[in-house]
């Protein structure tokens, strides 16, 4: 049995003359969150869709638990969440949440007792009983996230699922993720263009742009690995501080901060606190902030394309 | 496959397609009460081949014809090209069900949906004739023997009309685009056809090989004689020569002939035969079908 719970090996999808997906090798290991992060047009959908067995591959081969891509076992173990929600105009959504049930293997019974369940997890039971199709864009979402767990899968892939909510939405969606992946031990493939939120999720963040993978890394091994960290410094005499540094690091000035961005912080912060200690000043203030997943996509995309 | 089963029965029988069915079943059988039943003092066996002759054509061209057509291109071009146009097939897609079993389900759901609409057609039709007919009961009787033979007919045509169907919907992204090629079918097959033999008989032209092979009206007929002959013989008439092209038109010596109105007579047209025109029309729409799953297989949703 394989350690890995999805596994991608050279996997090239070509729509005609497009290449969407680039001889892509993906390995995901159970019980982690990762984020999956691009431009538009980078291979993200196309990538949730091959796993999903929705996309032939052109080439490549894959598996999800051991399962072959698209197979009826590997689709028990996985729930789609898709960008752009859909649903049967004529169900209420309990109906579509006991019908989506039923599609998933459960019996009938099972089903009805999951979907209120979800229901209430999902703070929906006052619209229980009301059309899908008339609900707000982030109910509709929830919804989606719901009948994408139904069945219990293990692997839960969410396209985009908090696109064009308001924030409050959008957290409310990203609190129910956490909760269920720590009760459920779930894998989750999380893609969004929200970097800021998606970090505060996902333990492994995966980089694709141009159909091809950029960076599969954990996310601080890969703050680490891009090594450019903020240091933050606030002392009584920062014009001082600055004269002794004579210009060996980069900064910016920042009310009564110096923020000082550069690769080699421990460097930095030795040298700092030697010039405070030498010239008796007072440190005030020296935080080390870590690269954000944004400042991070932005470097490894300039790489890239340079 | 159960539940995709019942929800796509649940899709084809709408309260409006069953209101419909059963209007035109019944007004079927109006209309057959106020045109064959006026008239009195007929023999028994001329009255009962003006009764059956018309209500092969009304099953024919009505019921079993237009009626069923439509429901049948407009349930089956929706099957998979709505779903997949408005996303839901995707999500389908996704849960552990193969699309070989979605597919299969969509189509008996559908063809059983069909079969009703049929059924509750002919009900409304029979129950009419029965209920406000005021002719013999033998008659009555004489007519409700065809009921399997239509029946079996209606089943025909769902099947073919819904295996095209089924393919296009596969085949294309919205239902629209799967639904004009078969109503373009449809129209040329219970119009057209008929229209082009009237004209061209009126126009004095004989040769019709050529067109027996495409003209599809003809075809149809073959199989609802195919279905019919189980029970009885259509009789020849001119009206059913124009219609069907079952019949075509012979005309008799003048010098062997007393009476000047007999000169012709409609014979039945073996330009074709019925068993083998059934048997391609079912070979196709099989063929049709196991396109549809290859489609279905390898499309990317």
């Amino acid at each position: 049995m394989s350690e890995y719970c999805v596994e991608l090996e050279h996997i090239t999808k070509k729509f005609g003359n497009f290449t969407a997906v680039n001889d892509l090798t993906l390995k995901l290991v159970p019980g982690k969150v990762y984020g999956i992060v691009g431009p538009n047009g980078a291979g993200k959908s196309t990538t949730m869709a091959t796993i999903m067995g929705s996309i032939r591959p052109t080439s490549g081969s894959g598996t999800v638990m051991g399962y072959p891509l698209g197979s009826k076992d590997a689709l028990c173990q996985l729930g789609y969440s898709p960008e752009f929600t859909s649903f049967y105009l004529d169900m209420s959504c309990i109906e579509y949440l006991w019908y989506m049930g039923t599609l998933g293997g459960l019996d009938k019974d099972q089903a009805a007792t999951k979907a209120i369940e979800l229901i209430k997890q999902f703070e929906l039971e006052e619209h229980a009983f009301k059309k899908v199709s008339k609900f707000s864009t982030g109910m509709k979402k929830k919804v989606s996230l719901a009948q994408a767990m139904i069945h219990d899968p293990k692997i839960l892939l969410l396209d985009e699922p908090t696109a064009n909510l308001d924030p409050t939405s959008r957290m409310e969606i990203l609190d129910t993720v956490r909760k269920m992946v720590d009760e459920r031990k779930l894998t989750v493939l999380i893609s969004s263009h929200v970097l800021t939120e998606l970090e505060t999720v996902i333990d492994h963040v995966i980089m694709i742009n141009h159909g091809r993978l950029v960076m599969d890394e954990e996310i601080h091994a890969a703050q680490e690995k891009f090594k450019r960290g903020i240091v933050v410094v606030s002392s009584s005499d920062n014009d001082l501080l600055l004269e002794k540094l004579a210009g060996k690091y980069s900064y910016e000035k920042e009310e009564d901060d110096l923020r000082f961005n550069t690769a080699e912080t421990q460097s930095l912060k030795k040298d700092i606190v030697k010039i405070v200690y030498e010239s008796n000043l007072v440190l005030n203030k020296m935080n080390e902030e870590f690269l954000s997943l944004d400042s991070l996509y932005k470097q490894a995309l300039k790489g890239e394309n340079e | 496959m159960k539940h995709i089963f019942l929800r796509t029965l649940e899709t084809t029988l709408k309260k409006v397609s069953i209101v419909i069915a059963l209007i035109i079943g019944v007004g079927i059988g109006v209309v057959l009460n106020k045109t064959v039943f006026t008239k009195t003092g007929q023999a028994y066996n001329e009255c009962l081949n003006n009764l059956l002759m018309m209500q092969h054509l009304m099953v024919f061209f009505g019921i079993d014809g237009i009626m069923l057509m439509c429901f049948t291109a407009g349930s089956s071009s929706g099957l998979i090209a709505s779903e997949t146009h408005e996303g839901t097939f995707r999500l389908l897609a996704a849960k552990p069900n193969s699309r070989t079993t979605i597919l299969t389900a969509k189509i008996l759901g559908n063809i059983t949906g069909l079969t009703v609409l049929m059924l509750l057609s002919l009900l409304g039709y029979y129950s009419t004739i029965v209920l406000t007919a005021r002719i013999d009961g033998n008659l009555i009787k004489e007519l409700i023997k065809y009921l399997p033979s239509y029946i079996l007919y209606g089943l025909l045509i769902i099947f073919v009309f819904s295996s095209v169907s089924t393919l296009l919907s596969c085949a294309c992204k919205k239902k629209i685009t799967a639904l004009l090629p078969v109503l373009v079918v449809m129209i040329v097959a219970m119009g057209f056809f008929p229209i082009m033999r009237i004209v061209k008989e009126l126009t004095g032209s004989t040769d019709n090989t050529m067109l027996n092979m495409v003209d599809i009206n003809y075809h149809l007929a073959l199989l609802f004689k195919q279905c019919t002959s189980l029970v009885g013989k259509i009789q020849g008439s001119q009206i059913m020569g124009y219609l069907t092209n079952l019949f075509s038109q012979q005309k008799l010596d003048l010098d062997i002939v007393r009476n000047a109105s007999t000169t012709a007579k409609w014979l039945e047209n073996k330009s074709l035969s019925a068993p083998i025109t059934t048997l391609v029309y079912l070979l196709v729409a099989t063929g049709c079908y196991y396109w549809s799953y290859i489609i279905i297989n390898k499309k990317d949703i």
